[in-house]
């Protein structure tokens, strides 16, 4: 067991390495460079802005050496777990990912526990509710939700709750009320998703003959579903649940700039068209990480779920 | 030119990402009208407290205006610190404020200013001649990291301290638009104490200036907190109110999305706004409740620039023609919605230069048909194309930044007008551009677009002096050249608009720049909000604003 995760975290390395490299080529060929960034009027005064002083500029950030030690620099700091500066603020990157991440831990847990609440009721409900017509009615909701951009979802959800009912605030973070709005905008896609992998996967073992064992036994067909139909069907969605948790700054990115947050999501938006890498490097980091563990965590508690199912590093 | 060294707004991209940069208050539309007494926003006597609440497209990276050329941390510079001068909106002319009077030596080398002697910053330290000196000074030592204000004060020798209240500042080279940069926030006054803190530090704030507001807060790229300095008593030429502010505080909130930004001012959440959707601002100006007010970038009208240097546009009939077959006033009502206005000349209407050539900036495909005839693009291809005697195709090809989707289509409507007279245009659009200098800049057509409330941007833009700035760069029009080159040994204001009115007219003549629109963005606000007023570069006065109980 020890073993299993010993090797799966050193996995996990490889991935964070493979990861920052891809993000540190990206970046680099994407044309534009941090200097012209900061430099750029928004209509500014003037604008009339002498070469040497940007290449002055460029050679303070280190930006004037050559890509492969730019690329060692890049790595080898994150291996120090030093992240160095922002280039547009000159901030420490800790505090900047410091500031950023409370708005979307709380937006993150919001929106997850309500698509797995809410995903998975759908899917019961798909699968309990006594005519056909009902049923298929859940569950083509469920594929709307999925099917529905959340910034379109965000917009209306804002026209309706906030501007026309003026029930919740439309901008901004760190309120209950806040979060409302955002937290729905961003569970929609992954309850439709959620319910529609869970669903099938419910009547899938429905079929099964230890349901139907069960069933004759003298279960009711609520307990046949969810005592012992669900444990079996849980694992796809499982999976289905570790990738939305990975893929969930993706997310924030659209909700945190429709509801004005200022979060991870606006953040990793903001760096990457400042080009300021050692924010970017800190969020790509961060979001690999998050990837590699829930992943592990997942595998982790297949076991659990399915004793038949049994780790091994191979 | 390397584009990453350019600042301005090299393509429309840029400038449409800077929609957010707002001009000086040209007319009032919607419930504001041109009703020149203002029913816009609330009526009667300005009220004291309250907090406005004011939502931004983008909160600022850094509140050190002088460190950064970013709208957004000049509107908050602003309301912070003030400036030497101020400009008249209307006019452009150049208004006393923390400087009383000036004098300029007869080589335009020396600006010797009279200081206020009743101003202090807001830390306790006092205004004064040493304060001056210490700010330019410090200017200098901020190098790459203040580029505006360093190349306003390209060529600065020293501040020389003559008392406690006079100073002079001296180049080594004429640098007439220097009064003008001292009406920029690039060159606000903040208080010696601060100016040895660390640049980033100062990026946060932690400086003390002699605005009407000090800063309560900052989360950089968040959200801005400003609180009333009480004893202020030095407020701005433009302002009415002469004393502390309205209001008790301002808070900033940015919404970035435009119809969030419109439904929150709409719902009551927020007072004020700024960038206005184009597309909705027509909807929100018929709100009842509501006030719009449009604004011009003190600018060069947004252009397409045959350039010098390409094969087929060597004839100034050629690139004279390209703007006759434009109907500027098709791409404003098609792309714009409406919100921007066709050029009439060289500069903005804003722009203090502005000279009304809307004579030779007509739609008139005859004429431009005509033109390109003389030029000796008289055959008509099978393509509909026109063809010299050589055989060559009159086909030009624009590079521009990608991203923007109102420049695409700008293009696209460009495109078709040109067809119509026979010449053909390419759609070259690209995510960067090459590091060249000007003379290579690539393709035929350029639209590069520059703001400031001084005419010394055509001197940049239109000169052969500035590899990386100047279009003619290599390619020089003696007598433009020399009118512009006599711009920075001229101080009288009469005279510097007269040199600047020869050197646009002749840029149109000679079809070096074919001016097409006027960027207009747009404030909104309730009537529950008195006393809006915007700067010449369209910022608000926050000192003024007031919220009705």
């Amino acid at each position: 067991m020890t073993r299993y995760v010993l090797v799966r975290l050193v996995n996990g390395l490889f991935v964070l390495w493979a990861a920052l490299t891809v993000s540190f080529l990206v970046l680099h060929l994407v044309p534009g460079d941090p200097v012209s960034v900061m430099l750029r009027g928004g209509g500014g005064e003037g604008a009339a802005i002498d070469g040497s002083l940007a290449d002055e500029l460029r050679a303070d950030l280190g930006l004037d050496r050559p890509v492969h030690e730019q690329y060692l620099d890049f790595v080898w700091q994150v291996a120090r777990l030093d992240f160095g500066t922002s280039f547009s603020t000159g901030d420490e990157v800790g505090a900047v990912l410091a500031r950023a991440l409370p708005s979307t831990l709380e937006l993150a847990g919001a929106s997850l526990l309500l698509a797995l609440v809410l995903g998975v009721a759908a899917a019961v409900a798909a699968t309990l509710l006594p005519n056909a017509p009902l049923r298929s009615a859940v569950l083509s909701a469920t594929v709307v939700g999925n099917a529905l951009p959340s910034f379109w979802t965000g917009i209306i959800l804002l026209q309706v709750f906030s501007f026309g009912l003026g029930w919740f605030p439309a901008y901004g973070d760190g309120e209950f009320d806040q979060l409302v709005l955002p937290a729905f905008a961003l569970a929609l896609p992954g309850v439709g998703l959620l319910a529609q992998v869970l669903g099938r996967s419910l009547r899938t073992a429905l079929a099964e003959p230890y349901v139907r064992t069960a069933r004759a036994k003298g279960a009711s067909r609520l307990r046949a579903v969810t005592v012992h139909a669900l444990r079996n069907a849980a694992i796809p969605a499982m999976t289905l649940f570790g990738l939305m948790i990975g893929g969930i700054v993706a997310g924030a990115i659209v909700t945190e700039t429709v509801f004005a947050r200022q979060g991870i999501g606006r953040l990793t938006a903001d760096a990457i068209g400042a080009h300021d890498f050692p924010v970017i490097r800190a969020l790509v980091f961060l979001a690999g990480a998050l990837y590699v563990l829930v992943n592990l965590a997942v595998d982790l508690i297949y076991p659990k779920v399915d004793p038949r199912i049994v780790l091994r590093s191979a | 030119m390397r584009s990453s060294r350019l600042p301005g707004s090299r393509a429309l991209t840029a400038l449409t990402a800077a929609t957010a940069a707002l001009a000086v208050v040209l007319s009032g539309c919607g419930s504001g009208g041109d009703d020149p007494s203002g029913d816009e926003g609330a009526e009667g006597e300005p009220v004291t407290g309250g907090t406005l609440s004011y939502a931004f497209t983008e909160a600022p990276d850094c509140v050190d205006p002088r460190q950064r050329p970013q709208l957004n941390s000049r509107t908050v510079g602003r309301q912070l610190a003030d400036a030497l001068t101020e400009q008249d909106p209307e006019t452009g002319e150049l208004l006393p404020w923390l400087a009383t009077s000036w004098e300029v030596n007869d080589e335009v080398t020396s600006f010797t200013f009279e200081l206020r002697d009743d101003v202090t910053f807001s830390d306790g330290e006092p205004f004064n001649a040493e304060a001056v000196k210490a700010n330019f000074d410090a200017i200098v030592e901020l190098g790459a990291l203040a580029p505006q204000a360093g190349s306003f004060l390209a060529g600065y020798q020293q501040t020389v301290v003559d008392d406690e209240s006079t100073v002079t500042v001296e180049f080594d080279e004429p640098n007439a638009q220097f009064l003008q940069a001292t009406a920029t926030q690039s060159l606000v006054q903040l208080s010696p104490a601060s100016l040895d803190a660390d640049p980033a530090d100062l990026c946060l704030g932690e400086f003390a200036g002699s605005g009407p507001f000090t800063l309560e807060s900052f989360t950089p790229e968040s959200s801005v907190e400003l609180t009333r300095r009480d004893d202020y008593a030095w407020a701005s030429p433009l302002a009415e109110n002469q004393g502390a502010a309205h209001v008790d505080s301002v808070t900033l909130e940015p919404i970035p999305e435009g119809s969030v930004r419109q439904g929150s001012l709409t719902s009551g959440q927020v007072d004020l706004i700024e960038s206005v959707p184009a597309s909705t601002q027509e909807q929100l100006a018929g709100t009842e409740g509501f006030t719009v007010t449009s604004t011009v970038l003190p600018a060069i009208a947004i252009p397409y620039i045959p350039l010098v240097h390409s094969e087929r546009l060597q004839d100034a009939d050629t690139r004279r023609a390209l703007g006759l077959a434009i109907d500027r006033q098709a791409i404003v009502d098609a792309v714009f919605h409406g919100v921007s206005e066709p050029a009439t000349g060289v500069l903005s209407t804003t722009n203090p230069g502005h000279v009304d050539q809307s004579a030779d900036l007509r739609y008139d495909p005859d004429a431009a048909a005509e033109l390109l005839e003389r030029a000796g693009w008289d055959t008509i291809g099978d393509d509909g194309i026109r063809r010299n005697a050589e055989g060559e195709r009159l086909s030009l090809t624009i590079t521009y930044q990608s991203g923007s989707t109102e420049s695409e289509q700008q293009h696209q409507l460009v495109q078709q007008q040109w067809a119509e007279v026979g010449i053909e245009l390419v759609l070259d659009p690209v995510a960067t551009f090459p590091d060249v200098t000007m003379d290579e800049y690539p393709g035929d057509i350029a639209t590069w677009s520059q703001t400031r409330a001084d005419v010394d941007v055509i001197r940049l833009v239109y000169s052969s002096f500035h590899p990386e700035m100047s279009m003619l760069y290599n390619h020089p029009d003696e007598e433009l050249d020399a009118l512009l080159t006599s711009l920075q040994t001229t101080v009288d204001t009469e005279e510097r608009l007269a040199i600047a009115e020869q050197a646009q007219r002749r840029i149109v003549e000679q079809g070096y720049s074919v001016p097409v629109l006027d960027r207009v963005s747009a404030y909104g606000y309730s009537d529950e909000l008195g006393g809006f007023l915007a700067d010449i570069e369209g910022k608000p006065l926050l000192n003024e604003v007031w919220l009705a109980p």
